[in-house]
């Protein structure tokens, strides 16, 4: 039955009713790390998940998540059918009455409809930690509403644009440490991070070889158990430490300027001209090239320069006074002493000096030179590849703190100055990274860009490179999340954790349909967590809900299906056609593109429907362009989708690289093939194209792999890619705040202020925003979490072994600061932030810095969400800091300024300072009311056997 | 680790009974050729019982009662193998004993000698039992003659005092009563003494076994940071069960030696004393019993595993042996010329 | 023959991919099942293979360990001669340790009797259950070659596990335990484990004291 009703609707499925005993390729969806997995299937059962060993990600390995996966396809927390929430129920509650398909579709049909004929910004559309950003961004493109992002901006937007806009790249997804050949690796707060196997196999790695490995991080925990150095710093401080290793490096003279001539604008020549719109930005000649001064004394365009700019240059020319930027830059750095940075940081001067001088004394006097000739853009030939053997990686230790943009600027500053971009030894791109700095992909910044009936002009999202790019209205934002508006005009992943508050009060106006996937917003993907909750629910003065509609597609009963008034139950990943795509996050190796695919491996249950599916069901009854042409539609579900979606017609770029064209022989630029999935299947589900060795390195310039790059259409043009030690974009932000900007400009002095404050063009570094906040010093400590290597955000606890794993957090201290606070161990403590209070239960820990507190990520849960009993340690033990992260700052201004980065609007998740002291309370709290478990069955379940020999006892479905 | 009733059961009543076969016995040999010898070969069942008790008790311990027939197949290695056997011997001895007063009216020498006999296999199975516990290595509180002396003398106090008891109950002679009890004053004394050898030993087998050996990490303190499936007890691992807390451990320690042997002991003194018998007797053994049932819990509870060293925190513990005193003044002398 | 499982403590980051795979593989495997308690309440199942979590030394010279432990197969296994029944056997063929259900009575003496805490007991089956050094697997002649090993050794993410015979003085288990100082966990009790661990390994800095000292008298 389950095989014929999916099977109706879509073709392909039926493959998959054949043999029973079968081992089936696809791509692992227990995190977002991607890794290969072969999966057995006997009695049409899931027997065992393994790595593939071919498979570039992972080579073999797998998690403890990925093994588990049998557990999450046979979760009883599974939902089974489309719901409603029972009318006569509030929100929240988690009434829900199963419906039909076509009633569930037409409803939300209907009221998308009317959206889209009135005004499509009513439609806000967020997704989480989701793997189909592509297709979901051009759903709302065509849909209309400038209202799409995933979940980036609660995750680690600042690291993310902060390596666009220096490199053209970033970490994780976008490039990685040479792991195979650098012998000096430093990692900034990084608790498991995206690529999580990757992770491990290069840490492996680096350990066979001998390699040095630092962590800097608050705590020891994970990877930096295995550190030969473990540098405790206070949280959000980073930026300081790299400022005065910076002021060490360039002090010794343990920096490459070669390098940085050739490769970055270090050399560039900046306007000094205070109070002139010019002030701050390159110099540059009639047709845009920036200019640099030569030994000479001549001022000659970057490129004609050969690599032979000046770094330290001033001169007078025209009547301005122009500096180059690495002297602007030297002299910040002469104030960012070790000394200063020991006051800031909590580490000691020494120390800072000894990790400046290693990795200087690592990059410049050990380099890795490798016997493979190349030739960069200037024309030059070089007969080997040169590398500084000092690797760089870092995630949200640096990205979720209100300074993390700058952070992270000042990270890839620090690596330009060692020359380690994009060298063996170092930091590589992963394709089709490096793209231009910042890449040239912008969103339609025009309020009239958005209206009824039609689709948006431009991809939703992208990078502005001037105010002009914003999507503002004089003052007022474009979108919901007020994503590239004043407040944070870089925001280049969105806003979602602004999302739930603005359209609560109408500000910057009110929405109909919060349509939300996979993203769980009302429980830990959400800050002052009760009061969200209580926004989802809130009601007008009319009675009606101040957010008119909400629907939700997820596969589980999370916390959110209770706020839900449609639900529509998505598939597991074992029971899909997907793509990882290079189109969203690459897979991509930094040897070469890859991608991949899933595919159905076990039958879906009846009442279930691919996410993707369903929007596309959606895009058909409402007829969106792109999906609907001549009134016909293109595509009757992902599967086609995946095959046929092209990035614009004809252009032989589409969701899959490889085995494209009719036949499949064509790689990342061919027609749209068919049979491109079927031939993915029967390939071990991935695609993985090592580029030739000449063409590895210096790819931000080196013109063979341009002129690839070009050929392949990663890259508009073969231009030169030119590192951004000094961002221009950034300043003219800056000159927007103060008036100088001779385009758009905000009229709110709060505005004004930020852009002037904060839009630096060159890495600095200021306390997080919670450090200025009044009244900080009553909470003297920081409170952060780490993700656990078992768990996926709340993805863990409805599968039993995980959830065996790890189900309650305790808070962990340093005894040291315990003993100060008269606090034990074991002892049941209040721990308090500006905005509110909770329980925890207190554990010592050696491994944390006196100054921070911290707990596990998201393993609490709602009492009898996720099909749980209500009592589970995960409600009754377990403890959850989003209740008092606070989500707002108090500053004067329009609208609420989000606890975000003034640059790119990453929240601050760990800026929070709280104090800690006795609870008379022994329990968590505060609790939320229970619900009603979804199978009551499982709950009570005693024992369970799963095994494919006998039939499960407890997870029959 | 954790007790378990069956367990609790079995030791306790095998113990009960071979010491009162073993007071049978001796009353056998010093009431011949009295009155009362026909009460005492009249207690013999209930020796019987005592020993099924434990014997049935023992037997669900086993939870595959199918490959039950597989027990006796390692006596070269298995001290519960050899249990099986001995155990097994004895209940057999026992019952060959009743019948034989019963249907074979044994008296005189074959009677005495049969029970005699009988009385050792109860003493041999006794030590067989706690050698099983004292041969485990890994159970650092158990592993020691220690457990085999504790075990046995709970076994023989306790079934002494009912034997006692009973005959006291029946009406037997006060006199030699008042020597059993005397013998028993004597008993109890020793066993207390052996008890609180015991307890000194469970204490010093706490930290007998180290983190650093367990882990290969030097360093002190050493604190167990999982939840979650690494932390006790799991339902599945029978040798690992949370520590008594120190308050509950020593109230339940005081009164297991009240109950085992002080409250028994003064029992016995005040009939050595001249109290008349069957009160005190009874009141003593009474207490004794349920002691013996109190110290075999504690002595499973409170037992220390060698594999607790993965389960809880160890602190880092000052030398016990360290004394405020300067470097002695040759090393200073050494130091000078080395100057 | 002795076979068995070398961890590299120098690489294992405790992310118990070890753990879960070895449920995965066991669960259906031909010395299954491998039990739940209250799967979806409050959860205590059984685990051949459990990491435990340790964290040594005073801040800020605090170690973290992470030390994957299943059976060890020990030379001298106690489990062994305690079992009334045979049901625990030591194989002379390949040193494994095992059990065999049909005769096992469920009487957990040999759980005492393991220094180690890795055998655990099934109530329902009544038997008692450890890790099997994946023999299943291992004499699976239909399974392709790379599978014939521990599902643990296949599955870790950093490969810090390394399987093979410690009995012969040329496999790459010998030679890391010779090496790299390998050792075997409390030491004491006699049992003699074959399941070796490799210590920790520090990089130790890249220049030397009196330089940084000079540098930093000089200018900072
Ligand atoms: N197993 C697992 N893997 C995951 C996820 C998961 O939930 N589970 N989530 C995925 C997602 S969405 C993301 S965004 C990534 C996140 O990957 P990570 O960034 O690795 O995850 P976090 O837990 O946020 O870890 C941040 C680390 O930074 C440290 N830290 C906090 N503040 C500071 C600071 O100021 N300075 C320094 N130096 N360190 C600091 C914390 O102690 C912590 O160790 O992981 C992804 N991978
Ligand atoms: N305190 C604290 N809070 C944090 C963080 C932190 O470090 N500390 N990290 C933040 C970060 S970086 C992130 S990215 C967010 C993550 O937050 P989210 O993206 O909200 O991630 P989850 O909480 O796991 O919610 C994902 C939802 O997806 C559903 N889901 C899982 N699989 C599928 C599927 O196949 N189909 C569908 N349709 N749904 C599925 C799950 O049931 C769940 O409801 O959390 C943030 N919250
Ligand atoms: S790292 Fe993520 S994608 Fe890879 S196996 Fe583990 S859960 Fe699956
Ligand atoms: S580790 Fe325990 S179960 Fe394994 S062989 Fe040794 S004693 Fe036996
Ligand atoms: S539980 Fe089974 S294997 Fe263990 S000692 Fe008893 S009979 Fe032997
Ligand atoms: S060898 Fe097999 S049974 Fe033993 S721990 Fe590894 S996976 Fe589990
Ligand atoms: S899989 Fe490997 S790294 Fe992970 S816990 Fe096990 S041994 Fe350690
Ligand atoms: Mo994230």
């Amino acid at each position: 039955m389950a095989v014929r009703d999916m099977a109706e609707r879509s073709p392909e499925f039926i493959e998959l009713a054949a043999p029973s005993n079968r081992r089936v390729h696809t791509t692992c969806y227990m995190c977002a790390c991607r890794c290969g997995i072969e999966v057995t299937v006997e009695n049409d059962r899931v027997r065992f998940i393994a790595g593939i060993p071919e498979s570039p990600v992972n080579q073999g390995v797998w998690c403890a998540k990925g093994g588990a996966g049998i557990m999450t396809e046979y979760s009883p927390a599974r939902l089974t059918q489309p719901l409603m929430r029972d009318p006569a129920s509030e929100r929240g509650e988690g009434r829900m009455i199963p419906v039909d398909w076509d009633t569930a579709l037409d409803t939300v049909a209907g009221w998308l409809r009317e959206i889209r004929e009135t005004d499509p910004s009513k439609l806000a559309y967020f997704t989480g930690r989701d793997q189909m950003q592509s297709f979901n961004g051009n759903w709302a493109r065509q849909f209309g509403t400038p209202n799409w992002a995933a979940h980036g901006g609660f995750c680690s937007v600042n690291m993310a644009a902060g390596g666009m806009y220096s490199v053209g790249g970033s970490f994780w997804e976008f490039g990685w440490p040479d792991f195979e050949r650098s012998r000096w690796f430093m990692m900034f707060g990084v608790a498991e991070d995206h690529p999580s196997n990757p992770l491990k196999l290069g840490i492996a790695a680096l350990k066979n070889r001998g390699g040095r490995f630092i962590v800097v991080n608050p705590v020891r925990s994970g990877y930096g158990a295995l550190a030969d150095e473990w540098v405790p710093i206070r949280p959000g401080t980073d930026g300081a430490l790299m400022m005065a290793m910076m002021h060490v490096l360039l002090k010794e003279g343990l920096y490459d300027p070669d390098y940085l001539r050739r490769y970055t604008n270090a050399a560039a020549l900046v306007v000094r001209a205070p109070g002139s719109s010019q002030d701050g930005m390159l110099y540059r000649a009639g047709n845009g090239d920036m200019m640099v001064t030569v030994e000479s004394g001549a001022i000659v365009p970057f490129l004609a320069a050969q690599g032979h700019g000046l770094l330290n240059a001033t001169v007078e020319h025209d009547g301005l006074v122009l500096e180059s930027a690495f002297r602007i830059f030297s002299r910040r750095l002469e104030q960012t002493t070790p000394g200063w940075a020991a006051e800031v940081t909590g580490i000691a001067k020494k120390t800072i000096v000894r990790l400046a001088l290693e990795m200087g004394t690592t990059a410049m006097r050990h380099p890795v030179v490798l016997p493979v000739p190349w030739t960069d853009f200037y024309g030059e030939h070089h007969r080997t590849t040169i590398g500084r053997p000092v690797a760089f990686h870092a995630m949200r230790g640096l990205a979720a703190h209100t300074n993390g943009f700058q952070t992270v600027r000042a990270l890839f500053d620090m690596m330009m100055l060692l020359g380690t971009v994009d060298t063996p030894g170092g930091f590589r791109y992963k394709s089709p990274y490096p793209k231009q700095v910042p890449p040239p992909v912008k969103p339609a910044s025009r309020a009239q860009d958005y209206g009824p009936n039609r689709a948006a002009p431009a991809p939703l999202l992208g990078y502005p490179t001037s105010p002009d790019d914003l999507l503002v209205d004089g003052d007022k934002p474009l979108r919901i999340d007020e994503a590239y508006s004043w407040k944070y005009p870089l925001a280049a992943h969105g806003g979602i954790q602004n999302v739930i508050r603005n359209a609560h009060d109408g500000t910057p106006y009110s929405i109909d349909t919060l349509l939300i996937y996979m993203a769980n917003i009302a429980w830990n993907s959400t800050w002052n967590t009760l009061a969200t909750r209580a926004m989802l629910s809130a009601r007008d003065e009319n009675g009606q809900y101040r957010i008119p509609h909400v629907v939700v597609i997820d596969s589980y009963d999370s916390e959110t299906v209770a706020y839900a008034d449609v639900v529509f139950p998505d598939t597991t990943y074992l029971e899909r056609w997907d793509a990882a795509s290079l189109q969203d996050r690459p897979i991509s190796e930094t040897d070469g593109p890859a991608d991949s695919i899933r595919q159905p491996v076990v039958p879906a249950p009846p009442g279930v429907r691919p996410a993707a599916d369903v929007l596309i069901d959606l895009a058909n009854r409402l007829a969106l362009p792109g999906f609907v042409e001549h009134g016909k539609a293109k595509y009757r579900s992902y599967f086609d989708y995946i095959q046929k979606w092209e990035t614009e017609p004809g252009s032989g770029v589409g969701l899959l690289a490889g085995r494209r064209g009719r036949d499949g022989k064509d790689t990342l630029v061919g027609e749209p093939n068919p049979h491109q999935l079927a031939a993915y299947a029967s390939n071990r589900a991935f695609w993985y194209a090592p580029l030739t060795e000449g063409r590895k390195y210096y790819r931000m310039a080196n013109q063979s792999y341009l002129n690839w790059a070009r050929d392949a259409k990663f890259n508009p043009s073969n231009a030169p890619i030119v590192l951004n030690f000094y961002s221009e974009p950034v300043q003219t932000f800056r000159l927007a705040g103060q008036g100088l900007w001779p385009g758009k400009k905000p009229q709110d002095p709060e505005l004004a202020k930020r852009l002037a404050d904060y839009f630096d063009p060159l890495p600095f570094w200021y306390p997080p925003f919670e450090d200025e906040v009044e009244g900080h010093n009553e909470f003297p400590l920081r409170i952060i979490t780490q993700r656990p290597m078992t768990h996926y955000h709340s993805w863990g606890s409805l599968n039993a072994w995980l959830r065996q794993l790890l189900n309650e957090n305790p808070l962990y201290m340093n005894p040291v600061m315990a003993a100060q606070l008269g606090l034990e161990d074991g002892q049941w403590v209040w721990i308090a932030s500006r905005i509110g209070k909770m329980t925890g239960k207190l554990r010592y820990s050696d491994a944390v810095e006196p100054g921070t507190v911290w707990t596990w990520n998201a393993i609490a849960k709602g009492p009898g969400s996720w099909s749980l009993d209500p009592d589970a340690p995960e409600a009754k033990r377990a403890i959850l800091i989003n209740h008092i992260i606070p989500d707002t700052i108090p500053l004067k201004g329009p609208g609420t300024f989000f606890n975000n980065d003034p640059i790119t609007g990453q929240a601050g998740w760990y800026d929070t300072r709280v104090k800690v002291y006795p609870s008379e309370l022994q329990e968590v709290w505060p609790q939320v009311a229970p619900r009603q478990p979804i199978r009551p069955d499982a709950v009570e379940t005693p024992h369970m056997i799963y095994s494919i020999r006998k039939p499960a006892v407890g997870v029959a479905r | 680790m954790r007790p378990t009733g069956p367990l609790l059961l079995i030791t306790v009543l095998q113990g009960l009974s071979g010491g009162m076969a073993v007071a049978l016995t001796t009353a056998l040999i010093f009431l011949r050729p009295s009155a009362e010898l026909a009460h005492a070969v009249r207690m013999e069942p209930l020796i019987i019982v005592v020993a099924l008790a434990g014997g049935v008790a023992s037997f669900f311990h086993m939870h595959r009662i199918q490959a039950a027939r597989f027990v006796l197949r390692r006596l070269k290695t298995s001290w519960l193998s050899r249990e099986a056997l001995t155990t097994g011997l004895y209940i057999g001895g026992l019952t060959g004993l009743a019948a034989g007063i019963d249907l074979g009216n044994w008296h005189g020498a074959l009677l005495l000698g049969t029970a005699a006999g009988v009385a050792g296999l109860g003493l041999v199975a006794m030590f067989v039992t706690a050698m099983l516990y004292s041969t485990i290595t890994a159970m650092r509180s158990w592993h020691s003659p220690l457990t085999v002396i504790a075990m046995m003398g709970v076994g023989v106090f306790s079934g002494w005092l009912v034997m006692a008891a009973i005959f006291a109950v029946v009406g037997t002679n006060p006199a030699p009563l008042r020597e059993a009890a005397a013998v028993a004053v004597v008993l109890g004394l020793l066993l207390m003494a052996v008890k609180a050898q015991q307890w000194h030993f469970f204490a010093g087998a706490r930290t007998s076994v180290m983190a650093s050996t367990g882990t290969g990490l030097p360093l002190g303190p050493h604190r167990l940071q999982d939840s979650g499936t690494s932390r006790i007890p799991y339902k599945t691992q029978t040798q690992i069960w949370p520590d008594l807390r120190p308050g509950p451990k020593r109230l339940l320690y005081g009164l297991m030696f009240l109950l085992l042997t002080a409250v028994p002991v003064a029992a016995m003194g005040a009939i050595s004393a001249g109290a008349s018998p069957a009160g005190w007797f009874v009141g003593g053994a009474v207490s004794a019993v349920v002691g013996a049932f109190l110290e075999r819990w504690l002595f499973f509870a409170d037992a220390t595993h060698s594999s607790r060293v993965w389960f809880t925190d160890h602190v880092k513990r000052a030398s016990r042996v360290a004394t405020h005193r300067g470097s002695p003044a040759l090393l200073e002398r050494y130091r000078r010329l080395s100057k | 023959m002795q076979l068995t499982i070398i961890t590299d403590l120098n690489k294992c980051v405790g992310c118990k991919s070890c753990q879960v795979s070895c449920k995965e593989h066991n669960a259906s495997g031909a010395f299954g099942s491998v039990p739940d308690h209250a799967p979806y309440n409050d959860p205590d199942g059984m685990w051949w293979n459990r990491i435990v979590t340790m964290e040594s030394g005073e801040f800020p010279n605090t170690s973290v360990l992470y030390l994957p432990k299943a059976c060890m197969h020990c030379y001298d296994a106690p489990c062994v001669p305690v079992c009334p029944t045979g049901a625990s056997y030591k194989r002379v063929d390949n040193g494994v340790v095992l059990v065999d259900y049909d005769a096992c009575i469920g009487c957990q003496l040999c759980i005492w009797a393991c220094p180690y805490g890795v055998r655990e007991f099934d109530e329902h089956e009544g038997v008692v259950k450890k890790c099997t050094m994946c023999v299943d697997r291992l004499e699976d002649e239909s399974l392709p070659l790379r599978e014939r090993q521990p599902a643990c050794v296949q599955s870790c993410p950093t490969h810090a596990r390394v399987f093979g015979d410690l009995d012969d003085q040329q496999s790459e288990v010998s030679q890391l335990v010779a090496q790299r100082q390998g050792f075997a966990l409390l030491p004491e009790l006699g049992a003699r484990p074959a399941v070796h661990y490799l210590p920790r390994r520090p990089s130790p800095v890249v220049l030397a004291e009196e330089e940084v000292l000079k540098v930093m008298e000089e200018r900072y």
